[in-house]
């Protein structure tokens, strides 16, 4: 075996090592989109949407989180909580997606994408991340 | 659709197609042709100026009726924004890399040589695809359903967190560097056309380094923008607005090093033009991406799908069926390369640095096209930022050891005193490492991270320090760049590896330690008129030392949306980064007592003594919308003297002041609740000192209410002082009290109202210490008055205190990232200065090869 084959094997041997490592990571990181019940059943992190119910959003102090409730089109219901900064047209939104883990009862979401109607259209909107994820 | 706007638009169009038509005559031998092609390039760069022009125009003179100006600006926006909303929306910000990419043209025509045909109808192709687009969704058509002659009165107005001087230039520096990365692009297509496989590289290195240094400019400014702004902490979230900036940056990056490897070595042909297209490619890809709505479930930024989604689908195709197309044409024809290169050597850790570079790339665009490749198997998902960095580290970890290493290596072999001088800068590394463990730094990657960031930053600053000594400040930007990038990468891993963060609620005026600190809220700080109101918390460290944190937590009056802007304080060795989470006003408390005071008058108030010094109108200048004025009082308490200001302003709902904290009694506040600016007196309401109002109750002629064996008896107003038509609305109650010992004595309790605002003047009852009598409301008709009894010792509900919900954190060393980033920028500067200057001085020697 010469050397130009040797480093080739190396050179491939990597390749492959690396995108199964990427591979892995990503298989693992991905949040599927789940209904409620799907949501409460495991512990990965998912993905739902939902509408938020009015008046439902509340600080709990003692946590320093965001509690809200969320409903989808079944009428099926799941109590979101967020660490961060309520997102500022949070009140109007029409659709709220929250990632994250079922976790005691409520689903900690490490992200949440607020969607507004259509007067912010165009607007880009903010970044509401908890700076703890 | 705008008629100026729209010919100049078409006009763009057709000078493009033109262009290019007699590019191709000029292919075919027609020696005139390029002449008109040349004119009617410069025909549609002047067409696209005018419509930038129009729709500035449009934008400065407020033409609400124009979809674009009125989704995107407001009559309130200052001149500077206003210029910025040009490319706030998606129209506005294709038209932009039009412009550029028309401009970028100007001088590609003049340097591109005997490519100039082929490149300038490749490049022409990708302006036409522009120009297609804006004339499929025009920043000139005008709002739907409108009748003729109407207009609305104002605009949307620019989404408030754009309104930041950072974010006004990211956009046209991003476009700039869009638009060079379609040069080597074009430049690729047109050698892989004529078959000259080599010359290509050195003509478009410098606009490959010009897109290296746009985008990372690009990239610095969103990220501090995002950093300083957002209050999310942090100042990279892997969002796929940000990747479709990151990706092409690295693409292009691995472009360069590609380039300068053929251009020492003369081989890697292949990789370079796959590497130039790819670059474009990329562009395309995060173009479509980010504007088609695919993501629109994914991201916090709004994709809103413009309908034009098949067309960057087809602009995508274009781009890949050309370049790839092109390559794959003439693959076998490039000529074969053969001959091993030394392992220890430039060229080697070249490759896998670009090699390690693409993988960067392609694991980002994995994570950014997750939806789309997961959409085609199951359920759409999505990776979050554990992804990236997950897979990155390990990749950056290489990375920063190639670079450390390169610097002491010849493109053929290692260079003199290669083992010696890389154990002796590794030794540098490993010893300011071992600094950083001592401080705290832990975590066997990150440490490992930091150890090669070091030895990367360590190297290439020995270099650049050796070509500079040499006088060749040019040759010394690579070098230079790779200082700033291995600073850069240290300053990611120190900021975010190893920040502490507490969040944290405070009540008005009470102390909390965090980290080390000592935060205090000290109230609402409603600067000016319209100005965005500051909550101010005083940040007081371990050493006494301390400062006002200002973080913002306002409402946007036209959209409605709760803003927040962080405060963040920079320190040589940390930031301190103070961010709202939630304000919550609390509940007005029963126990407020009020004293009313005059200019200059000192009075004793429970265990404070209290004097008015004057107004502080210097508020009061605005918009005339808003007045806000202040009362400078001087607090004296336990021996210690403070001075506040608390202000009044005018509002929709009324007169609004807000309470101002004492430092030296914590949970007391004051408030300023009115004002007699004629008369010199304020009225100031003191909450939190315990007591209140102890009885409240409304009285008619001649009834009595009894307090404390206290018998108080409504005798009637008295309207001795009452003349509206002089302006003096005093009115007087007079009451008989009537104490237990079965002593009587007559007390006035008094109303003074006036244009300049309204007082009341509370009675003290005799033989009750420290309770007063104040007048609510009065009623003429029926005779009856409200009256409500003040008691110091009167234990009633304390009410509910502001409180401001923070998340505080500490970033150790994140100056390291930012000044890596300029660094590393100004190395690239340097670099296209070095590669620029040479190409055209190869120019002017055509006998060089």
């Amino acid at each position: 075996m010469n050397r130009r084959t040797l480093w080739t094997i190396l050179g491939v041997g990597a390749i492959v090592a690396f995108v199964a490592f990427g591979a892995g990571a990503f298989k693992s990181n991905l949040t599927p989109y789940v209904s409620f019940q799907q949501a409460r059943a495991t512990k990965d992190a998912v993905q739902v949407a939902g509408r938020l119910v009015k008046g439902s959003d509340a600080f709990e102090e003692s946590s320093s989180r965001l509690l809200f409730t969320l409903m989808d089109d079944h009428g099926d219901t799941l109590r979101i909580a967020y660490k961060g900064l309520k997102p500022g047209n949070f009140n109007e939104a029409t659709q709220v997606v929250a990632i994250g883990r079922f976790h005691g009862g409520v689903l900690e979401a490490e992200k949440l994408l607020v969607k507004c109607p259509s007067k912010y259209q165009g607007v880009e909107e903010k970044e509401y991340r908890s700076s703890s994820s | 659709m705008f008629i100026p706007g729209a010919v100049a638009l078409w006009g763009a169009l057709f000078a493009l197609i033109a262009s290019t038509i007699f590019y191709i005559r000029s292919l075919r031998g027609d020696a005139g042709a390029r002449a008109w092609a040349r004119q009617t390039y410069a025909l549609a760069a002047i067409a696209t100026v005018l419509a930038t022009g129009v729709l500035l125009f449009l934008i400065l003179t407020h033409d609400f009726r124009i979809h674009y100006v009125f989704s995107y600006s407001d009559l309130s926006l200052p001149t500077p924004y206003l210029v910025s909303t040009l490319w706030a929306g998606q129209e506005g910000s294709f038209l932009l890399w039009l412009l550029w990419g028309l401009v970028v043209g100007l001088p590609l025509i003049r340097y591109a040589q005997h490519y100039e045909d082929r490149t300038m109808i490749v490049y022409n192709l990708a302006q036409i695809s522009l120009v297609l687009i804006l004339l499929r969704q025009s920043p000139f058509r005008f709002l739907t359903d409108l009748s003729p002659g109407q207009a609305p009165f104002d605009g949307q107005g620019l989404n408030p967190l754009l309104q930041n001087p950072w974010m006004t230039i990211h956009p046209p520096i991003m476009f700039l560097g869009y638009a060079a990365s379609a040069v080597p692009f074009a430049f690729a297509v047109a050698a892989l056309w004529e078959r000259r496989y080599d010359e290509w590289t050195k003509a478009s290195l410098p606009w490959a380094l010009l897109t290296v240094v746009t985008l990372g400019c690009a990239i610095l400014l969103g990220g501090y923008w995002a950093y300083v702004t957002l209050g999310w902490g942090g100042y990279w979230g892997w969002d796929p607005v940000e990747n479709s900036s990151l990706v092409p940056w690295i693409a292009s990056a691995a472009l360069v090093h590609g380039m300068l490897l053929q251009r020492a070595r003369g081989r890697f042909r292949k990789l370079n033009f796959s590497l130039a297209i790819l670059a474009y490619v990329l562009v395309v890809y995060a173009t479509f991406l980010t504007r088609s709505g695919v993501l629109a479930d994914f991201s916090v930024h709004s994709f809103v799908d413009l309908g034009i989604t098949s067309w960057l689908v087809g602009n995508l195709a274009g781009a890949i069926l050309i370049g790839f197309g092109s390559l794959a044409w003439r693959w076998r024809e490039i000529p074969r390369e053969s001959g091993d290169e030394p392992f220890l050597s430039r060229t080697v850790f070249f490759v896998l640095a670009i090699a390690a570079l693409l993988g960067t790339a392609a694991m980002i665009l994995l994570g950014t096209s997750a939806p789309l490749i997961t959409r085609l198997a199951a359920k759409p998902s999505q990776v979050g930022p554990a992804f990236y960095n997950r897979v990155l580290l390990p990749v950056g970890i290489l990375l920063a050891c190639l670079l450390g290493i390169v610097p002491h290596l010849n493109w053929r072999g290692a260079a003199r005193e290669f083992r010696r001088r890389t154990l002796i800068v590794a030794a540098a590394a490993a010893a300011a490492t071992g600094v950083a463990v001592a401080v705290g730094a832990h975590g066997v990657l990150y440490v490992a991270f930091l150890l090669v960031s070091l030895f990367a930053f360590f190297s290439n600053l020995v270099k650049t320090v050796d070509e500079l000594r040499s006088k060749r400040v040019r040759a010394a930007g690579g070098y230079l760049a790779h200082v700033g990038l291995g600073l850069m990468l240290a300053g990611i891993i120190t900021s975010s590896a190893y920040d502490r963060t507490a969040k944290v609620v405070l009540p008005l005026g009470e102390g909390k330690h965090v980290l080390g600190y000592t935060l205090t809220f000290k109230g609402v700080e409603k600067a000016k008129p319209g100005a965005r109101d500051a909550m101010l918390v005083e940040v007081r460290e371990a050493d006494g030392s301390s400062y006002v944190a200002r973080p913002h937590l306002f409402r946007n009056q036209k959209t409605n949306q709760l803003v927040a802007n962080p405060d963040v304080r920079v320190h040589l060795t940390h930031d301190v980064y103070v961010s709202p989470i939630e304000f919550d006003p609390g509940t007005p408390s029963d126990s407020s007592q009020t004293l009313e005071i005059a200019k200059g008058e000192t009075r004793p108030f429970g265990p404070l003594t209290v004097t008015f010094q004057g107004f502080d109108m210097s508020g009061s200048h605005g918009d005339g919308q808003r007045i806000t004025i202040g009362a400078r009082i001087s607090v004296r308490d336990a021996g210690r003297t403070e001075q506040l200001t608390p202000k009044i302003a005018t509002s929709e709902q009324g007169f609004v002041g807000d309470p101002v904290a004492l430092a030296g009694r914590p949970g007391v506040a004051v408030q300023l609740t009115g004002i007699d600016a004629s008369g010199g007196r304020v009225r100031l309401a003191f909450s939190g000192l315990g007591g209140g109002v102890a009885q409240r109750a409304v009285l008619h002629k001649g009834e009595t209410l009894t307090y404390r064996d206290v018998r108080f008896r409504f005798d009637g107003f008295d309207l001795s002082d009452f003349d509206p038509e002089a302006g003096k609305i005093n009115i007087a109650a007079v009451f008989t009290v009537t104490g237990a010992g079965g002593a009587s004595a007559r007390i006035t309790s008094r109303y003074r109202g006036g244009e300049r605002g309204e007082t009341h003047e509370d009675a003290q009852v005799p033989g009750l210490a420290g309770v007063a009598l104040r007048l609510g409301k009065m009623n003429a008709s029926d005779k009856s008055v409200e009256v409500e009894l003040m008691d110091g010792q009167a234990s009633v509900s304390p009410g509910e205190p502001m409180r401001f919900s923070v998340d505080f954190t500490v970033k150790p060393l994140i100056g390291l990232l930012w000044t890596g980033l300029v660094v590393l920028l100004a190395g690239g500067i340097l670099a296209m200065a070095r590669r620029g200057q040479e190409f055209t001085t190869a120019l002017a020697q055509p006998s060089s090869s």
